[in-house]
């Protein structure tokens, strides 16, 4: 019954082999069928058999000695003894002289002793994928066994295999076993213990106990650097036990990122050896390594992942507290809410960092109500601690913090807030938490709060404020008002292009030097706008290349989304929409979790929808932003999401679009926003043309319209809806098209194209098929909404 | 810091500010700053000296205090129209 099944892929190679002289490298890991395969091949011809497993060869007899042809050298891998490989270079060096065929076979790519022989003698290589089984093969084996397997089964066995050959002769022995035709969990379960079984014996028993301590304590982790390895397992030699287990087999994949993962069967399979023979304690002390090293490596939430799995909740407080020291932009309070929302309240209320922290992220995600509830806490914990001590200043400090920084808050009362502050850090032992002005984004109007209110009197304030801010925020203030003040004279088309890139260019040196990056990332976001402004998208496109190399030199991992978003929205401008579809897959999903620090991934998200004609899509998310603009009095944002929301009302042919332009063309007035309307550009200037402008100042509408139109020249094809169709239009379609959704006739039309009625008539039955439409109107509508009238 | 020239103060229980549209009553906190601007003391400078003296304040808890009243008044004050020196 158990009758060898031929494997094409490695019965071609030997083939080539033998035919053309050449040696022969066989790598796989254990159970690839290696040895079974050359054996099955060489059945009927007498052949040699030598073996290394036991770091040398047993036999060396002399080449002129030996009788057969054919010579076989198994676990290759493993030898180190350095006779055994002088005897083996010499073989295959002299092999053609005495009329000998070599193969050797090893579980690891090939060793380094073997490379000069490889090239000199240009060794045929086979791997892997060549001793796979394929699906007929896995059939046969099958079959052998009188396993009649259904297809969606087979299918299953294959994905999950990946036509490895013992795994699919266990099967067959299995299901064969167990009297089954279905390839079930019961049987997956015997597959996977004899497997174990199998890896036990041959890969497990020969390492020593060093190699097998290491490979027992990494398999619990997904992936790990040598640095993870060596604070988790103690062992400073993990480079050298990584090459050795290296040389002799394939255990782990190397990322390009250098951080190694193992093989997912082997990882199984360690997995399972050491359930039976490590004790929980070790395995929780195993993970609190790991988490250990990811709190050095301020991953703070794989730290809460693994602190979580080896039980240490004193470990996991005092992290949420650090963590709540940090401010939003830095603090993945979104990305670890599930720890600070198991925390027992009675936990956090002793607490001012975590009571704070908690306030926080209900505010992050939208929840106002129990945002205030965590103030009010924090408050009352102010008010019972003893009248000057320690945990009462922490308390003043963090509530002060709060009315400054909670982004549900608005800008109300802020100055007040921060003159309090500015008295209380004035007492050199109080420590301010730290600020995140632009909130990761690049702005400082519109960054962590929106400041369009302080825009309005932005020089007055800018004289005014720029010392105690620089004093009471310190790194973070560097830069600061210098970018502000820009980005205020830029957006309301109050500066001239000198004054604003000067501005930019002195705050972006300051924040560089001793700032912060953040104010760089506003800084060089602003340069860019202003170049695009100017239809210098070359220019902008290096500025924003530079800010990238600076920012990934210095590590600024918080900025990359925003950055990423920023980069997608520069490439709309320009029509450029390749990386539209991958750029959606990655953005966050609004249905899933809401958080509002994504607010600038939203914004984008919806211009790609628009460009993907996915405009259902795209109002809904406008809809949920909307509600969070107007609760959190973001008037930047808010009129730019109305912005959006008229340019597809308008292309939906909804009436409704006049109204929410209106709407925000008035909020915008009150700032004298112009660019948050330019920056739209042709999207936008359809409407600007058709819109009644009634109670608009006329200066400041007319300089929105001109600011509008130059954008709409450089970039037309901005926001240009992709072809939807499913067969594109010919070049001669794309014409006929056009002028079929004008005024000539039918027969002015084929005049126009020189091609006769008849032709037209063709034409336009192709043209009517790929819009799925049955008539002129109806093609002409369609055209109008996929924007094909213009192209 | 001056009115916008639209701008008329009247002084009754407290200051009243109009702009002809609107009118705002000012906090008796910020009268004595109104009162400063009343009497003609226009220049930033002057007016932070008259409330460090006034409220025994550092320079820079004066400026944030100067700040907070251009936030209070702002849709009353003149927005500055000169070039400003660009500090580095």
């Amino acid at each position: 019954m158990d009758t060898y099944v031929k494997v094409s892929g490695i019965y071609k190679k030997l083939k080539e082999a033998e035919d053309n002289q050449k040696v022969l490298y066989i790598s796989g890991a254990a159970g690839y069928g290696k040895s079974s395969a050359v054996e099955y091949f060489y059945r009927k011809k007498a052949h040699l058999n030598l073996n290394g497993l036991e770091g040398y060869l047993k036999e060396r007899p002399k080449l002129e000695e030996i009788n057969q042809k054919i010579i076989i050298v198994d676990d290759i891998s493993w030898i180190v003894d350095v006779d055994s490989r002088e005897y083996i270079e010499q073989l295959i060096r002299n092999r053609k002289q005495y009329g000998k065929h070599i193969i050797l076979l090893g579980r690891s790519r090939l060793p380094s002793w073997l490379r000069l022989s490889a090239l000199d003698e240009s060794f045929l290589f086979a791997g892997e994928p060549d001793l796979e089984c394929t699906r007929d093969e896995a059939k046969k084996l099958l079959d052998n066994y009188r396993i009649k397997m259904e297809e969606k089964d087979l299918d299953e066995l294959m994905a999950e295999s990946k036509g490895h050959p013992l795994c699919i002769r266990y099967t067959a022995y299995h299901m064969s076993n167990m009297g089954k035709n279905h390839y079930d969990e019961s049987v997956r379960q015997e597959v996977r213990i004899d497997m174990f079984h199998y890896f036990d014996r041959v890969v497990y028993d020969r390492w020593n106990n060093e190699m097998r301590t290491v490979l027992l304590a990494l398999c619990q982790y997904p992936s790990f650097t040598v640095e993870m390895a060596e604070l988790v397992t103690g062992n400073t030699r993990i480079p050298i036990l990584f090459e050795a287990a290296s040389s002799v087999g394939t255990f782990f994949i190397k990322a390009d990122d250098n951080t190694y993962s193992y093989r997912p069967m082997l990882r199984f399979f360690f997995q399972w050896k050491q359930s039976i023979l490590w004790k929980k304690s070790q395995i929780s002390e195993n993970f609190e390594r790991a988490a250990l090293y990811y709190e050095l490596h301020d991953s703070i939430e794989m730290a809460l992942f693994y602190y979580q799995k080896a039980g240490k909740k004193d470990k996991i407080s005092e992290l949420l507290i650090r963590n709540a020291e940090k401010h939003p932009g830095t603090a993945h309070f979104f990305e670890t809410r599930e720890y600070y929302l198991a925390l027992p309240e009675e936990t956090i209320k002793e607490s001012c960092a975590l009571m704070s922290g908690m306030s926080m992220l209900y505010s992050i995600m939208m929840q106002p109500e129990s945002a205030e509830y965590w103030y009010q806490k924090l408050k009352k914990y102010e008010h019972h601690a003893k009248k000057g001590s320690a945990e009462q200043k922490e308390a003043t400090i963090r509530i002060a913090y709060l009315d400054i920084a909670l982004p549900g808050r608005g800008i109300h009362g802020i100055v007040k807030t921060i003159r309090d502050m500015a008295v209380l850090s004035q007492n050199k032992t109080v420590k301010l938490p730290e600020f995140s002005v632009t909130g990761n984004l690049p702005s400082l109007m519109n960054g962590g709060l929106d400041f369009c209110e302080w825009s309005r009197n932005d020089k007055q304030l800018a004289l005014l404020l720029k010392k105690p801010i620089e004093l009471a925020l310190g790194k973070s203030g560097v830069g600061l008002i210098n970018v502000a003040l820009a980005e205020s004279g830029f957006e309301k088309a109050t500066m001239d292009d000198y004054e604003v890139m000067t501005r930019l260019n002195s705050g972006y040196l300051m924040a560089g030097t001793s700032g912060s990056i953040e104010i760089c990332f506003a800084a060089a976001g602003l340069m860019v706008k202003d170049h695009l402004k100017n239809g210098q998208a070359a220019i902008a496109e290096e500025v924003f290349q530079s800010f990238q190399k600076k920012a990934s030199e210095g590590k600024a991992k918080h900025l990359f989304k925003n950055m990423k978003a920023f980069h997608i929205w520069m490439e709309l401008l320009q029509g450029m929409t390749k990386n539209v579809q991958e750029y959606l897959k990655d953005t966050p999903d609004e249905r899933v979790a809401f958080c509002i620090l994504d607010r600038y991934q939203y914004m984008i998200k919806i211009r790609c929808l628009i460009v993907q004609n996915r405009l259902g899509e795209a109002l809904n998310l406008i809809e949920w932003m909307h509600v969070y603009f107007t609760s959190y009095e973001r008037n930047y944002m808010w009129v730019e999401n109305q912005i959006l929301k008229s340019i597809i009302l308008y292309r939906l042919e909804e009436k409704g679009w006049e109204d929410v332009l209106r709407g925000a063309l008035k909020k915008a007035e009150r700032y004298h926003l112009i660019r948050v309307f330019a920056q739209e550009g042709i999207a936008l200037k359809p409407l600007l043309d058709k819109v009644k402008k009634s109670g608009i100042d006329n200066t400041y509408y007319k300089q929105i319209k001109e600011s509008v139109g130059q954008m709409a020249v450089f970039y037309s094809s901005y926001l240009k809806m992709e072809n939807v169709l499913k067969e594109p239009l010919t070049e001669t379609e794309k014409r006929i098209l056009k002028l079929l959704c004008g005024e000539l006739t039918a027969h002015e039309i084929s005049d126009l194209c020189s091609i006769s009625y008849n032709s037209l008539k063709f034409h336009n039955k192709n043209i009517y098929k790929k819009l799925g439409v049955n008539s002129r109107g109806q093609a002409v509508a369609e055209a109008h909404r996929l924007g094909l009238d213009k192209v | 810091m001056e009115w916008k020239s639209n701008v008329s103060v009247t002084k009754g229980d407290s200051y009243v500010i109009a702009d002809g549209t609107h009118e705002k009553k000012a906090s008796k906190e910020d009268e004595y700053i109104i009162a400063a601007m009343e009497k003609g003391i226009c220049d930033d400078e002057k007016l932070l000296q008259v409330i460090m003296e006034q409220e025994q304040y550092t320079e820079m808890i004066a400026r944030l205090r100067l700040a907070e009243f251009v936030v209070e008044y702002g849709d009353y004050i003149a927005p500055i129209q000169r070039h400003m020196k660009i500090e580095m």
